[in-house]
């Protein structure tokens, strides 16, 4: 996956004497410099600001008041977050392993396939639709979603009576999560390709040579050697299911009524339609923890998982 | 022995011809398989483009027609009358063109100090770039928005740009590549005299050039569809991007369904047909991009 970057203490650096090693730090100052400042300016700092502002009272116009944990106490008796909160659970269910069941499912039948260019023509035609503007995409799925739309004319020459998808309570959330898979599977496909390629070709010849059948040799070769990447996969779609707020805003806007308000759309509406900054910010805080102890677990896991036979 | 030899030969190239023929068939199971999938992600963009050419009738037909009876352009006529397409068009190519460019200019340059040279406070410097890419959106976007209103820059391109010129994934990106390059070339330069600067100009950025269009594209495409920040705060209608302007063609017209996908249709058509020439560089990125972590 990463080398480590080489650690090679170099003769010509060795000799280096300590105006040379100013003159090194002085001229990565002046590298970095414009992209530090505005990560600082734009990321750091914003960060502090937020956990600072998630503190007060602020609505944004008028003077904002030092509340303390006010706002977290609310946003756990705040009966609005806990409804967003279940949709986008129920919504992640829906997405995630279906979504890299399918990745992982197309990119082996992919990798499987002989000749070269079908490969490419495959892999291009299903990364597709990550090349698209979501809105655009999402208001095209709202027209093949409608009662008397594509999807349904399909389902219909299958005998299945299609539902109102995104007119109903009970099935807007798999609507979004049908569209979201279709949309967002090409990530995973080549995230699965590139880890199948690096699986050894002579492993499946000793394999096919002790007889084992392919199932076989997906169960006890291809599957050992991906499943860093299947964790990783699976974590960033995780990651971007319990963010997910274009797709709603765009196919059902939150509704109907709210059962599609996912957690990203409530802190949303909560900011920026009702200026409730203070408790918008604490809110994001909150699904930020669950955010980043997902990246914390990835990482430990990738350390733990790399294969050091590869290099 | 010599009996049975022709035998073996003949069982040993029925077993083979059984075998080929096994592998034939499993080859057009796969491809069967694939190209339904394929059908699954192509039949929607058909849809968009043969429905951007219906009269509104045609499209709330039941059961729905295939193909439009006239194949007139009054769709695609009225959105520009509708909205500044175009305009939205332009402003989404100069934004995605010059923010690409910005991210490139600033984190070259700063993921080759990051990868190549020695300096106090690196690992907090670096740390901070990782950091900006594992905090969501949610947490910064509030108080970025509170910073650009009190600057006085809502509703103007410069709020669009500033914030987005520094990039940590692009030095994330950057930086694995020039980790991956090899010293001697650069020492080569360094022992003849040279300083860390010719080295970077003359070495590691020729070197660096597939990777640096790589980044590029992504970021080109990043930008092209951002829609959350645009939407925050980019107001007036002479000043929207794509993204934004289809929402607000969908608020206008979501009972013309041929114009609302006639918007769909010019807008997703650019970018998937650029990216069937560079598909390479950028599927290169994407990988690197979920390797983030």
């Amino acid at each position: 996956m990463q080398n480590a970057a080489p650690l090679v203490t170099l003769t010509a650096r060795k000799r280096r004497t300590s105006p040379m090693r100013r003159q090194e730090a002085l001229m990565a100052a002046l590298l970095i410099l414009p992209s530090t400042l505005g990560i600082l300016a734009f990321a750091v700092l914003p960060i502090a600001a937020s956990l600072g502002i998630s503190l007060t009272d602020w609505g944004g116009l008028s003077k904002p008041n030092f509340v303390g944990l006010q706002n977290y106490g609310a946003a756990l008796h705040d009966p609005r977050a806990t409804s967003a909160l279940s949709h986008t659970l129920i919504y992640v269910l829906l997405a995630v392993p279906t979504g890299v069941l399918i990745s992982l499912t197309l990119a082996v039948w992919i990798n499987n396939l002989k000749a070269g260019w079908l490969r490419t023509v495959f892999r291009t035609v299903y990364y597709l639709p990550m090349v698209t503007i979501g809105v655009a995409v999402a208001l095209l799925w709202q027209v093949l979603l409608a009662p008397q739309g594509l999807v349904n004319l399909i389902l219909g020459w299958l005998g299945i009576h299609g539902p109102n998808w995104l007119g109903s309570p009970a099935w807007v959330l798999p609507a979004v999560a049908v569209f979201s898979v279709w949309q967002g599977s090409g990530q995973g496909i080549i995230l699965f390709l590139a880890s199948l390629a690096s699986v050894p070709r002579d492993l499946y010849e000793a394999a096919q040579l002790d007889g084992a059948r392919p199932f076989e040799a997906f169960r006890y070769i291809t599957l050992p050697m991906i499943s860093p990447t299947v964790f990783l996969v699976l974590v960033l779609s995780l990651i971007g299911a319990l963010q997910v707020f274009e797709a709603v805003l765009v196919l059902s806007n939150g509704g109907p009524g709210d059962s599609s308000t996912t957690v990203a759309l409530y802190i949303y509406k909560t900011a920026f339609t009702f200026f409730k900054m203070g408790y918008a910010s604490a809110l994001a805080w909150l699904l930020a923890v669950i955010l980043i102890g997902l990246m914390v677990l990835q990482w430990r896991n990738q350390s733990k998982w790399v294969n050091y036979d590869q290099v | 022995m010599t009996r049975s030899e022709p035998l073996r030969a003949e069982v040993l190239t029925r077993r083979d011809v059984s075998l080929k023929a096994r592998a034939r068939g499993s080859q057009a199971a796969l491809l069967g398989l694939l190209t339904l999938g394929a059908i699954a992600i192509l039949l929607p963009f058909a849809w968009m483009i043969l429905t951007a050419f219906k009269t509104p009738a045609e499209a709330y037909t039941w059961p729905p027609v295939w193909l439009p009876a006239k194949w007139s352009l009054a769709n695609f006529r009225q959105l520009f009358d509708t909205i500044p397409f175009a305009k939205m068009f332009f402003n989404s190519v100069w934004t995605s063109v010059l923010i690409a460019s910005l991210n490139i200019l600033s984190a070259a340059p700063a993921a080759y100090a990051f990868a190549r040279l020695r300096f106090p406070g690196q690992g907090l410097w670096f740390g901070s770039h990782l950091l900006s890419l594992m905090i969501p959106w949610q947490v910064t976007i509030i108080p970025v928005f509170l910073l650009i209103r009190s600057l006085g820059w809502y509703d103007s391109f410069t709020a669009l740009i500033v914030p987005s010129i520094a990039s940590g994934f692009t030095v994330f990106l950057l930086f694995q590549f020039f980790r991956s390059l090899p010293r001697s070339l650069e020492e080569s330069v360094l022992i003849d005299g040279g300083s860390w600067f010719t080295a970077l100009r003359h070495v590691a950025l020729p070197a660096a050039k597939g990777a640096i269009a790589a980044a590029w594209l992504f970021s080109f495409l990043g930008n092209w569809q951002s829609f959350i920040w645009p939407l925050i705060v980019l107001q007036s209608s002479e000043k929207m991007l794509l993204p934004v302007g289809l929402l607000s063609l969908q608020n206008q017209y979501s009972v013309n369904i041929p114009v609302l996908m006639a918007g769909a249709t010019l807008s997703t058509l650019p970018t998937v047909i650029a990216y069937l020439f560079v598909q390479r560089y950028l599927t290169d990125a994407a990988i690197t991009s979920g390797l983030k972590g």
